[in-house]
């Protein structure tokens, strides 16, 4: 009895491995042939996933198929069954397992079923069939599959320029992803603001789901259009704001400290405490600031002025009631502006986004642009834009970038600062990758920190030029405060204007932001 | 002889079997399948139906096994004219020795243990009748008394395939009483010189008895104490069942030519013809490969053919052929199992 069971065992044991060895021939042939159609796959279109997943077939397959071959269920009465066919001994062993106990015959029937497993082995009981043919198909299948996988791949340019094209896209949009999240780390921000941190991360999202470069850097253009806060509104506003702020902050208003804001809501709360000849004074103080506000936030503008009048009138609740709403036009302005600049922070943001990524594109672009209107080139090797007289032509590619400029080239649309002077730019261009007559903007404060035009074809910022106007040198007749109205209504309308590229409106942006700094 | 003693063990059964066969084997010439066939039916209690044309030796067969066993031998020609009474035996009026008179029964010819129905399909429905009665019940009723016939018992019939003008065909359900039709061939070019020699020479070679009745009595009863295994019996089943043509596993040529399959005698035909044949194999249990052996001598005169097949000449053996192949053992189950 032992015997046999020893036997059945050994033979259940062959049973596994021989239903491995029969499904494996039978899905040799077919597995063979799905690893060569994932490969033609490849060299047929420029996806990359193809042929490894020819390799994950075959892998997985034989896992699979060894695998299972531990869940087969290989019952002992499969076995005697397998082993009475195998060996032709007429059901020997199934008759021993069932008529072990048989009250005439158990004893003939165990004795030679002992026999038969004392003398045979499992190999004799389960021959593997081999079926050479599916081996030889299989083989040859995968031979040609090997061969077509290591050889050249029409497909592997296109692959590389596909991935080249996903890693600038992935890393654009986590660029647009951390602007998203600084916005969203903000100090309690805004809906407005949350709503633009959301639409930086749709299109992250959105860029990572593309894989055309030029469609990237179109969408990303229009993103960063559709971002920017209008310019015009949020500049004035922002000077005004930011020139209230600045003005208390040089002269606080008595018995306030801290920002425009506080200080307002300060003394509107210490107003009974003033004398006559104080409120006098802060009346016309306040008449003052009412003046500067009168462009940017009007509703200060006019609390303000209210305040001052109802001061004079001795109206000291209609003062408070008015600073309070002072205050708080400060702070909705205050408010605005951190809006506005989120806003040009993300369209910032998406513009160098479609900067980098036009400049990152492969193959060559050309662009033309007539007169005034600014031609770009994109495509990486050269870029090339032409323009004529003041036109700007900056050409987005890698690589070298030249243009065909008539007119004066340099420093020609260099703003000067100061005055009515001829704002003589000899700009030195030093393009990497931009056109040599970007517009050269003169650096009023002359200190270390540079403006930066547009992007470079590695990404990062550099000068185009500085432009050194006599008119610093020179002194002007004709004081800042005049001169500035006129500058920022050039500069509004600039803002205005959509043919300006979003980074030439936010350098205008900057540097009047620093201009702002300079008149109180 | 054998040594009515010793513990009749399947490998003794063999010997016996075998050595009756050698004894066949001094006066029969080949026919090996028939001989095989007709001990069979011997070993199981069943009764023979041989088709053949005659001279081949039938009756000569059966006398002979009877020698070889040592039990009695009949022989009944079946004419039309045959009477009931002359099968099983009539009351005779007898007159003893004092004088008086009395009815005194005479034993019909199948009161033996081995009986040649030659020609059956000659006598009348009615005398058919009588020996099959005698054959189901292995007794005859004849005066308002029963009497039991000797065991074992055997009923060899015979039927003329030519000659068919005028006779009476056993109908289907009288075929279904006999356990095998065995076809009785033309003997080959070889087995007619030896059967001329020995046939028309002076000596002849004796036949010894290995058996005798009681030890066929055991050796019947050892027959149905074979086991059988439970997927041996489901495969007696599923080819039953498959010679049906409303049968799902039913080949096409069953459902074409088949009016009817087999009865539930035909299993039990395929069983106990496997255990004699497990047996005379020296083996103690019964294989699927049992049944296919027997599965034509078993069921050959249970298939009810129709027209179609006659007309195509298709014969019940070509049927059961492709019943065999149609129809599998239960195998291992796995892939890769022989």
């Amino acid at each position: 009895m032992i015997a046999i069971e020893r036997f059945l065992r050994a033979v259940q044991r062959r049973l596994r491995l021989g239903w491995l060895i029969a499904t494996t021939q039978t899905a040799v042939p077919f597995i063979a042939a799905g690893a060569l159609a994932l490969v033609l796959i490849g060299w047929v279109v420029p996806w990359a996933w193809p042929e490894p997943s020819a390799a994950v077939l075959v892998i997985v397959s034989i896992i699979a198929m060894v695998g299972a071959m531990f869940f087969v269920p290989v019952t002992v009465e499969m076995a005697a069954r397998a082993a009475d066919r195998g060996l032709g001994v007429k059901d020997a062993f199934s008759a021993s397992l069932q008529f072990r106990d048989h009250e005439r015959f158990g004893s003939e029937i165990q004795a030679r079923a002992e026999r038969f497993a004392t003398t045979h082995s499992a190999s004799d009981a389960v021959p593997w069939t081999r079926r050479p043919r599916r081996w030889i198909a299989a083989a040859l299948l995968a031979a040609i599959a090997i061969a077509l996988a290591l050889l050249a791949n029409p497909q592997d340019d296109r692959r590389a320029e596909a991935a080249a094209t996903a890693d600038v896209l992935k890393t654009e949009a986590e660029e647009l992803a951390d602007t998203a999240q600084s916005i969203r780390d903000l100090d309690d921000p805004t809906q407005a603001e949350l709503a633009i941190a959301a639409e930086l991360e749709r299109l992250a999202d959105e860029l990572q789901q593309l894989d055309d470069l030029t469609e990237a850097e179109s969408l990303l253009r229009d993103a960063s259009q559709t971002l920017a806060p209008d310019s015009s509104q949020m500049f004035s506003t922002k000077a005004a704001v930011q020139g209230l702020n600045r003005s208390l902050e040089a002269q606080p208003l008595p018995g306030a400290s801290g920002d425009a804001a506080d200080q307002l809501d300060q003394v509107a709360a210490n107003l009974d405490d003033l004398s006559a000849d104080e409120a006098e004074a802060l009346a016309e103080r306040l008449e003052a600031l009412a003046a500067t506000q009168d462009a940017g936030n009007a509703a200060a503008a006019g609390a303000l002025a209210d305040a001052a009048t109802a001061l004079r009138d001795g109206d000291s609740a209609g003062a408070q009631a008015a600073l309070g709403e002072a205050s708080e036009a400060q702070q909705a302005g205050e408010g605005q502006v951190r809006e506005g600049q989120v806003g040009e922070a993300g369209s910032a943001a998406a513009a160098e986004a479609a900067d980098r990524v036009a400049q990152s594109g492969d193959g060559d672009g050309d662009g033309d642009g007539d007169s005034d209107d600014s031609g770009s080139g994109e495509g990486s090797g050269s870029g090339s834009g032409e323009e004529s007289n003041s036109g700007s032509g900056s050409g987005q590619g890698g690589g070298s970038a030249s243009g065909d400029v008539t007119g004066a080239s340099g420093g020609s649309n260099a703003v000067g600062q100061g005055g009515q002077g001829q704002a003589q730019g000899g700009g030195e261009s030093t393009e990497v990758g931009t056109e040599t007559d970007a517009p050269t903007l003169f650096n009023p404060g002359g200190d270390s920190e540079e403006i930066f035009p547009t992007g470079t074809s590695n990404g990062e910022t550099e000068t185009t030029g500085l432009g050194q106007g006599p008119t610093i040198a020179g002194g002007s007749q004709v004081p800042l405060s005049d001169a500035i109205g006129e500058f920022e209504r050039q500069a509004v309308a600039a803002l205005g204007d959509p043919s300006v590229p979003p980074s030439q409106r936010a350098l205008v942006q900057r540097y009047f932001d620093r201009l702002a700094g300079l008149d109180s | 002889m054998t040594d009515d003693r010793r513990p009749l063990t399947p490998e003794l059964y063999s010997q016996i079997a075998h050595a009756i066969e050698a004894e066949l084997a001094k006066v029969i010439v080949g026919q090996q399948d028939l001989v095989r066939g007709v001990l069979t039916c011997l070993l199981c209690e069943g009764h023979a139906l041989l088709e053949g044309v005659p001279g081949l030796g039938k009756t000569m067969l059966l006398r002979t096994l009877a020698d070889a066993v040592d039990v009695e031998f009949s022989r009944v020609q079946f004419t039309p004219d045959l009477m009931p009474a002359d099968i099983v035996g009539t009351q005779v009026l007898e007159t003893r020795a004092d004088g008086s008179r009395d009815f005194e029964f005479r034993p019909g010819p199948v009161f033996a243990n081995l009986v040649l129905a030659d020609e059956i399909n000659r006598a009348t429905p009615k005398t058919q009748s009588a020996l099959l009665e005698a054959m189901q019940e292995r007794t005859v009723t004849a005066a308002g008394q029963t009497r039991h016939l000797p065991r074992p018992f055997l009923v060899m019939a015979t039927q003329n395939p030519l000659e068919m003008e005028g006779t009476y065909p056993l109908p289907e359900a009288q075929l279904d009483r006999f356990l095998l039709k065995l076809h009785v061939p033309l003997p080959p070019a070889e087995d007619l010189v030896q059967i001329l020699e020995r046939t028309t020479g002076g000596a002849t070679q004796p036949v010894t008895a290995a058996a005798n009745a009681a030890t066929l009595s055991a050796m019947v009863e050892l027959t149905r104490q074979v086991p059988v295994a439970d997927h041996v019996m489901r495969y007696a089943v599923d080819i039953v069942v498959a010679t049906h043509r409303d049968s799902a596993t039913a080949p096409a040529s069953v459902a074409q030519y088949v009016r009817f399959g087999s009865s539930p005698r035909g299993a039990q035909a395929l069983i106990l013809a496997g255990k004699a044949t497990a047996l005379l194999d020296g083996r103690p249990n019964v294989s699927v490969d049992d049944l296919t052996t027997v599965a034509a001598a078993a069921l050959r005169h249970r298939l009810v053919l129709g027209y179609e097949a006659v007309a195509d000449g298709v014969t019940a053996d070509s049927i059961v052929s492709e019943v065999l192949t149609a129809v599998r053992p239960e195998g291992a189950g796995i892939r890769g199992a022989p």
